[in-house]
């Protein structure tokens, strides 16, 4: 349960974890842009070396990062058979009569598939190394400027940071009423599935009602508190840009550079 | 004694068309002073509280807040700064993701500087004692700690008033005494007012004055030891006598003779004792 309030956050101390939010995010952001740059075997190596070397600063533990992996993997796998068996491209490999390989296909099957796999990486590590709250703020402040044409910014960051800190409450609520209809003879793992999906409509039902309540009063304890939406309204919580930061961008500013030189 | 809140002649209700739930309400908060008030289920105290911060304003007469009427919109923010509700539900009034968070939302609200804002929140925390979880999250709080830390995010606003709707009726003993423990001492060191609102009349005679309300009136007000002397009254308006009363009313039944009212166990012990030196 935990694991929900902190997303996939793992706490460290590495040069990933001390990095701002927004240098992360923006990083996360260009490097879904630059990784379409690559075209050849020598810039995808530019840019696996580029994610590694990420994955290796960040210290995490490895199944960390498998584990984020683990959903993605069979698209990854089903993207590089699409185009291995689809593109008829360069000398033929195999022929199995009903099935046809060519070189292009196997390159682009695997381009293809190390660029996905790259960009899963990547956004990952953004992940797992700050924390959702951190994110949110992260965002509220990039996207600070987009308040002028009407963006509700600093409502959705707040409607962001609520939802993060009702999710545990709100499960640990969905416990407890389980556990009441329980009692009463209510069955949420066994049984046929149509039985098992009308049980989950008594759980609902008070889990939506509760959850109103708890809005209403919150909305109330806000107001008490003086909140009266983002205008004028400062925050407790400070992003600093580091020297870290600017030498993460120089890395990209490269690696971008490198990609533009290399590519074919 | 200095007065702080006004009420004068206030009416009020929901809904155009429902019936009213507070009829010409009258009532004085002076400053320094823990005021009770008692009522049964829907007499009208919350309504009440929310009415003395402005977050409803009076169909009928005025609220009065350090001479800021709560009609004037402009009044409203220094109402909502000067007065400040502990509400019942410790989970549904915690908005920040930490206790700093939590504690800070007021101080944001407000446009406070980030300085001072640390500042404050330090000060607050310590004084309910809460400045070792400044980190923590609130699923990870007990309900009597969330309590406190509802405090403090008021206190952090430097309030003269804090209301504490049924604040610790959610609460098990153990966190009911930390919360009005923290309270006391922020009456007795910081010379706060305290309007306490709670069905229990045990915690409402430790009070300096209390307002009894029934059907959204105020039915009286007094010094405890006077309001309690009416115990028929606060019977047959459906609340709960503290026990040690009880037990006095109940022997009175049967022949003794007390010579005050004991509103404590300690002073129901002491007037038992003396009583048989007398026989
Ligand atoms: N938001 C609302 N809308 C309409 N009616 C309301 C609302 N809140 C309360 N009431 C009604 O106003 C009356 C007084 O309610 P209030 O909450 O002030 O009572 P209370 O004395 O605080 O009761 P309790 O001891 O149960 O907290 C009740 O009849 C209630 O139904
Ligand atoms: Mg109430």
């Amino acid at each position: 349960m935990q694991n929900i309030i902190i997303g996939q956050y793992v706490p460290g101390q590495s040069f990933i974890h001390k990095l701002d939010p927004r240098a992360k995010l923006l990083t996360a952001f260009l490097f879904v842009i630059i990784v379409f740059l690559a075209n050849n075997w020598i810039t995808y190596v530019l840019l696996g070396a580029f994610t590694l070397l990420a994955i290796f600063v960040s210290k995490l533990p490895l199944r960390y990062i498998y584990n984020g992996l683990k959903p993605i993997l069979l698209v990854i796998i089903l993207t590089f058979l699409l185009h291995v068996f689809l593109t008829k491209e360069g000398p033929l490999l195999l022929d199995l009569g009903f099935l046809e390989v060519y070189e292009g296909g196997v390159e682009q099957g695997i381009f293809i598939s190390l660029r996905l796999l790259f960009l899963i990486l990547i956004t990952s590590l953004l992940t797992l190394t700050t924390t959702p709250i951190d994110i949110t703020v992260g965002i509220e402040t990039l996207l600070g400027p987009m308040k002028k044409i009407g963006l509700p910014v600093h409502e959705f960051a707040l409607m962001m940071s609520i939802a993060l800190r009702f999710i545990p409450t709100l499960l640990e609520e969905t416990e407890k009423i389980m556990k009441a209809q329980s009692a009463r003879g209510a069955q949420f793992s066994s049984g046929p599935i149509k039985e098992r999906l009308k049980s989950i409509v008594p759980l609902l039902v008070p889990l939506f009602v509760s959850a109103f309540k708890r809005a209403e009063d919150l909305a109330m304890a806000m107001e008490a508190r003086g909140y009266r939406g983002g205008e004028g309204r400062t925050s407790i919580r400070l992003l600093k840009w580091s020297g870290k930061d600017t030498t993460l961008f120089i890395i990209l500013l490269l690696l971008c550079v490198s990609l533009l030189l290399l590519r074919s | 004694m200095e007065e702080l809140i006004t009420v004068q002649d206030v009416s009020f209700r929901y809904q155009e068309d429902q019936p009213h739930v507070l009829h010409g309400v009258s009532l004085s908060v002076y400053k320094g002073e823990w005021l009770a008030i008692v009522g049964h289920n829907g007499s009208g105290k919350s309504t009440l509280a929310k009415l003395l911060n402005g977050l409803q304003l009076p169909e009928k007469g005025d609220v009065l807040v350090e001479g800021y009427n709560s009609r004037d919109e402009e009044s409203i923010w220094e109402i909502r700064r000067r007065v400040g509700i502990v509400f019942q539900n410790p989970d549904n009034q915690f908005v920040g993701t930490s206790v700093r968070d939590d504690v800070a939302f007021g101080l944001e609200n407000s446009g406070m500087a980030r300085e001072l804002m640390l500042e404050r929140i330090n000060e607050s925390v310590q004084k309910v004692r809460m400045e070792d979880y400044l980190d923590q999250e609130p699923h990870r709080l007990s309900g009597g700690q969330k309590q406190r830390v509802a405090i403090a995010g008021i206190i952090a606003l430097r309030p003269s008033i804090v209301i504490l709707d049924e604040a610790t009726s959610m609460l098990d003993p153990a966190g009911r005494r930390e919360v009005l423990q923290t309270m006391r001492k922020l009456k007795e060191e910081e010379g706060m007012t305290v309007i306490s609102i709670t069905h229990d009349l045990e915690e409402a005679a430790q009070a300096d004055r209390l307002v009894v309300m029934n059907a959204g009136e105020v039915i009286d007000e007094g010094i405890p030891v006077e309001v309690f002397k009416k115990g028929d009254m606060l019977e047959q308006i459906g609340l709960d006598l503290p026990f040690p009363l009880q037990v006095q009313r109940a022997l009175s039944e049967r022949g003794y003779d007390f010579s005050r009212l004991t509103l404590s166990q300690e002073e129901l012990v002491n007037e038992l004792w003396t009583l048989q030196l007398k026989v």
